[in-house]
């Protein structure tokens, strides 16, 4: 057995997997050390995959080389595209998984990456050297000699479960909890602090009166989320119910014993209301709210009670459930709860996801304040990949936010101060016309390509098809047809495309088969991205109009050596929260919240 | 520029030349210090023991002997106008001594503000906001009572007040309809349509009343443009040395950018009239008459107001004439035209349609005064106008155009409609100064004068 290798990833969970795969596919001996192999991929949540802006995550997951959007594909059992009443930007694809099939394929897929190895134990402590992380120890007194860390430990240091006014230790339901590491890097002078999630309760499948819901079928040609998979199949329905004035009265005769309960206690905007308790409070003149029952695999009998997530006390769970339709006699399988956790504040990283106390120290997922399977796997790629590319002496790979969703996550992350666990929302992403899941390998996979991790074909494939949109959007608009019936004025076939009843099927006859445009628009790809292109004419360029003109202020360096204190005239919160983050550009710094416009004003002034 | 904003300051903030009295001010740190060290008070004490706001009489020394004798008063930092410790030396006005004041300054630090910099530190130090900056620029150019006013107004922050309410109601909106997108799936609609479109024709309506009556708040502010027009010998020329020989508050006398007319400046009721007379238009030659005229046409765009002279004692010409002014007001709908008749003494052949005036009365000249500066003082409910400069209009007509862009589109897609918001966002949190660039800001204190 090896004692030494270039990368050690610290945890088997979603950031974990895209991290340990990534490194040792860009060529770096890695090693992923967790609690439990069999463990490794658990959904711990919902048994599903992407959603409204996540999504769009996978796909450029996907795009970039990352493992997510294939073990998604091969899990998957039900599969929708959601938005779809909204425009194309919206559109997001989303997977109910099977809860045993995904850390199966996981699990199989990183045991054949060569590279890497998988290694079960508890991680205590990181070993130092000058500055730069050197090692490991486990539990059990192993120490292994490394480069690169890249800590992935999810919910599991230091972590307590409640279920309304119970507690005990634990990382997810029936896990332990790292007790340690967080201990040892706050000795390295790198800052904690506590966060809170919860689940909702799963309930057994017979127990449920199917006729009193509405089924919620997956789309008739469901699309998979990876482009190397080459059809996912519907191989379940799910139903949805909604909750009643019943269930809410019931749910505020708890609210006082809520851990959750965060809607009166930090007025935490309604964007992020994952809890029951929190929907009720915010939306109090809504008489119900939507309940989707999923099951959660195959061969199981749970069904996952998705838009209920709560951790009251277990009796007001029961009784709250028992008032909604078709719930009446649902049998808890097991209760919703929540956990607490460590966390570390992620104003310490820089965009690399690398520490800025500690060189080679890297931190991905939910221990970066996030919440999500999806937003963890992509700092785990971006993480994994960087970690690996550091050692090999290459420059990292920094997504900019009108590049990727994941570029908007990161820059978040390091400029934003976290109160409650961050999760992705498309209104998030200001460039969202721009930045869709139908376009991820195009805007993504050259960057893949270039890490090494997507092969030469799969890069001349995408960028042949990037070309050929470009040629076909070209000919269309310089390819006047007169119309019938107006007086005879020339339009270009890509205005008739841009009425709202227009498709490419319905000006295909204008062409004569054997021109170059009608055998470009054969392609299945290119037709969806020019449709998209015309339904959106104008408004994406003026997206990026707009990239371009907020250029100059992203490129404004400021460098890291900048003593904030001695700047005469800045405001004392924009001082203090520009020296904690020291951000990269002006642009990174206009996003500090407490950063004022006059700060901005002055450093501008500064950098001159 | 790395030191930028620890210099101490120092500005002439009166205008040069002689005068009663001159202010001389200075802010930054070291302020204090450096006035201490060019004064004596009289009182014997220290600079910095006298409490802030407090004038107290000085001799300003020079190498030990006196130079002058004079006020001095301080502001403590957060409290000044710039938020800066802040020091006045009020001084004789005599340019000698001003200049020799800064020289000594200069000498022990301080260095010579550059245009607008007290004010642009006021912004920096958010004393005040880039709208409220900007009105104390058009203050301090205002030329007449009405844009003294209407700067004020803005000072005190009308526009701002509801250009702010525009931008949370918009906010407000947008976190409505990201809550509808990002929520899809649960089926809220947080937002209707109609609300939208309310939000819209207000801030619509708003903007549009604001670039309507740009012309006139700039105009006021720069004061009204009459020109006289007229055939030869209507008595223009005539009407403009009786006008100009009644006021006596002449402004300038200042030639025309072209030898083709003269403009004076000259106040009444409060407002600066400036009266245009188009010189060498008075050869009897019908041909270069005819030149003549059109050439002082070109005048008429640039123009607020005409008056139009007719010989009253050419009782053939009026009706002709009187159609002209009728015409020529159909082709320029933007410059009122008023027909005056002239020689009211020489003639008999009035009509109550038109004003009359006689160089030989002066009570008609007086009444025409009257009635135009009270058109200028009057007409416009000033509450709804602002003073703007060509920064603030240009970002009024990109905000209106963005609105109706998005009134004229219906059926589109949230997300779009998210988008074109935020856009519109940009341009009134740039008026407001909630999000501006160092381009902004050089833009708005790179036309002031140096000393505020
Ligand atoms: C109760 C609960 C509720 C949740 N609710 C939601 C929700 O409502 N919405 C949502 O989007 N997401 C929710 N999630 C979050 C989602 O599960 C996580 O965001 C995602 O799994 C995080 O991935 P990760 O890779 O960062 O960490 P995890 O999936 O937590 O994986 C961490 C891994 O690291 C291992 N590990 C930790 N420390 C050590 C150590 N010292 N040594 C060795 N191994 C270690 C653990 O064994 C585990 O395998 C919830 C999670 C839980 C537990
Ligand atoms: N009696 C009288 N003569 C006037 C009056 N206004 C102008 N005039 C005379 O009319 C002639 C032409 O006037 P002038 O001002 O030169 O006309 P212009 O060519 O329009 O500028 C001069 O001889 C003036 O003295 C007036 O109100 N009353």
């Amino acid at each position: 057995m090896s004692n030494y290798y270039d990368v050690i990833v610290i945890g088997g969970g979603h950031a974990g997997i895209e991290a340990a795969s990534a490194a040792a596919r860009i060529g770096c001996s890695t090693c992923l050390i967790t609690m439990t192999i069999s463990a490794i991929g658990r959904l711990s949540c919902n048994p599903a995959i992407g959603g409204m802006a996540k999504g769009q995550i996978v796909r450029e997951i996907d795009a970039l080389g990352g493992e997510m959007g294939r073990l998604a594909d091969l899990s998957g059992i039900h599969f929708k595209m959601l938005g779809k009443s909204k425009g194309p930007a919206m559109w997001s694809p989303r997977s109910q998984n099977d809860k045993d099939l995904y850390p199966f394929f996981a699990q199989k897929r990183l045991q054949e990456i060569a590279n890497l190895i998988l290694i079960e134990g508890i991680v205590d402590d990181v070993g130092l050297q000058n500055g730069a992380v050197s090692s490991v120890l486990l539990q059990n007194g192993r120490r292994i000699e490394c480069k690169s860390v890249v800590i992935c430990s999810g919910t599991f240091l230091s972590s307590r479960l409640h279920i309304g006014e119970q507690s005990k230790i634990g990382g997810r339901i029936d896990e332990p909890s790292a007790e340690s590491l967080s201990e040892t890097l706050r000795q390295y002078g790198i800052a904690t602090g506590r966060l809170k999630t919860g689940t909702p309760p799963r309930i057994r499948k017979d127990s449920i009166d199917w006729n009193s819901c509405t089924p919620d079928v997956g789309d008739a040609n469901p699309s998979p989320f990876s482009r190397e998979t080459e059809a996912v199949t519907n191989q379940i329905q799910c139903y949805l119910t909604t909750t009643t004035k019943d269930t809410h009265q019931i749910l505020e005769s708890g609210f006082d014993r809520s851990p959750m309960f965060t809607g009166r206690i930090t007025g935490a905007g309604p964007r992020y209301c994952p809890s029951i308790e929190d929907k009720v409070y915010r939306f109090s003149d809504k008489n119900g709210h939507q309940i989707f029952l999923e099951p959660e695999g195959l061969s199981t009998d749970s069904v996952y009670v998705n838009g209920f997530s709560t951790s009251l006390p277990e009796g007001i769970q029961e009784d709250a459930l028992h008032t909604i339709p078709g719930l009446e006699k649902s049998q808890i399988l097991r209760y919703g709860y929540a956990v607490e956790y460590d966390y570390f504040p992620s104003y310490q990283l820089q965009h690399s996801l690398e520490s800025k106390a500690v060189k080679g120290l890297f931190f991905a997922g939910q221990v970066n304040g996030t919440s999500g399977y999806e937003e963890a796997a992509a700092q785990g790629l971006i993480a994994g990949m960087n970690a690996a590319l550091g050692i090999q002496g290459k420059p990292p790979i920094v997504l900019d936010r009108s590049q990727a969703y994941i570029g908007v996550l990161i820059d978040d992350l390091v400029s934003l101060t976290i109160n409650e666990p961050y999760r992705m929302f498309t209104s998030r992403a200001e460039y969202r016309l721009l930045l869709r899941q139908d376009n991820a390998d195009i805007r993504l996979t050259h960057i893949g390509y270039e890490a090494g991790l997507v092969d030469r074909e799969t890069d001349n494939a995408v960028q042949a098809l990037t070309e050929s949109i470009e040629t076909a959007q070209y000919l269309l608009k310089n390819y006047r047809i007169k119309e019938q019936g107006s007086n005879d004025q020339a339009v270009s076939l890509w205005q008739l495309l841009k009425r709202p009843e227009s498709s490419v099927q319905t000006i295909l006859h204008h062409l004569s088969t054997d021109s170059l445009l009608s055998r470009l628009l054969t392609n299945e790809r290119l037709i969806e991205q020019i449709e998209i292109a015309a339904r959106y004419d104008g408004y994406i360029q003026r997206q990026l109009q707009e990239v371009e003109r907020l250029k100059a202020i992203e490129e404004s360096q400021l460098p890291s050596t900048i003593n904030y204190n001695s700047i005469v005239g800045l405001s004392s919160e924009g001082r203090e929260k520009l020296t904690r983050v020291s951000p990269r550009s002006l642009g990174q710094a206009s996003r500090i919240s407490g950063v004022s416009r006059s700060d901005i004003a002055i450093l501008s002034m500064y950098v001159r | 520029m790395k030191d930028f904003l620890r210099d101490t300051i120092v500005a002439l903030s009166t205008a040069s030349g002689e005068a009663a009295i001159a202010v001389i001010r200075f802010s930054g740190i070291a302020s204090v210090r450096i006035v201490a060290s060019l004064i004596k008070l009289r009182s014997k004490k220290e600079l910095s023991s006298i409490p802030p706001r407090t004038l107290v009489n000085c001799a300003v020394l020079d190498n030990g002997a006196v130079l002058d004798e004079g006020l001095v008063v301080r502001f403590a930092a957060l409290a000044s106008y710039t938020g800066e410790d802040l020091v006045e030396l009020h001084i004789h006005g005599n340019p000698i001594i001003a200049d020799r004041i800064l020289e000594l300054s200069i000498e022990q630090g301080a260095r010579i503000a550059t245009a607008g910099e007290f004010t642009r530190r006021a912004v920096l130090s958010g004393k005040m906001s880039l709208l409220q900056a900007e009105a104390v620029g058009a203050l301090i150019s205002a030329e007449s009572r009405q844009s003294v006013f209407l700067a004020h107004h803005q000072l005190h922050g009308e526009l701002s007040k509801q250009l702010y309410s525009f931008r949370e109601q918009l906010l407000s909106l947008l976190a409505r309809l990201e809550l509808e997108l990002d929520f899809v799936e649960e089926g809220y609609a947080f937002a209707s349509e109609e609300e939208i479109q309310r939000i819209l024709s207000t801030i619509g309506l708003y903007v549009e009343e604001l670039i309507r009556t740009f012309p006139t708040s700039e105009r006021l502010s720069r004061g009204p443009r009459i020109l006289l027009l007229g055939r030869p010998n209507a008595g223009k020329s005539s009407l403009f040395n009786a006008i100009l020989g009644y006021s006596r508050s002449l402004v300038s006398i200042t030639p025309g950018t072209t030898r083709d007319y003269l403009e004076e400046r000259f106040v009444h009721n409060g407002v600066t009239i400036r009266l245009i007379d188009t010189a060498g238009l008075r050869n009897a030659s019908d041909e270069i008459e005819k030149e003549g005229i059109y050439r002082a046409l070109e005048m008429v765009p640039v123009c607020d107001q005409i008056l139009y002279l007719i010989d009253s004692t050419q009782a053939a010409t009026i009706i002709g004439e009187t159609q002209f002014v009728h015409q020529l007001q159909l082709q320029h709908p933007s410059v009122l035209i008023t027909s005056v008749l002239t020689k009211s003494d020489l003639s008999s052949s009035l009509d109550a349609n038109h004003l009359s005036i006689s160089i030989k009365d002066l009570t008609t000249v007086k009444y025409l005064l009257e009635v135009l500066s009270k058109d200028y003082s009057t007409k416009q409910n000033t509450s709804s106008l602002a003073v703007l400069n060509i920064r603030q209009l240009n970002l009024l007509k990109y905000i209106h155009k963005l609105v109706c862009e998005i009134q004229e589109q219906s059926g589109m897609p949230t997300e779009v409609l998210s988008a074109l918001l935020r856009e519109v966002l940009v341009p009134i949190s740039e008026l407001v100064g909630e999000s501006t660039s160092e381009d902004v800001l050089n833009k708005v204190f790179g036309s002031f004068c140096i000393g505020k």
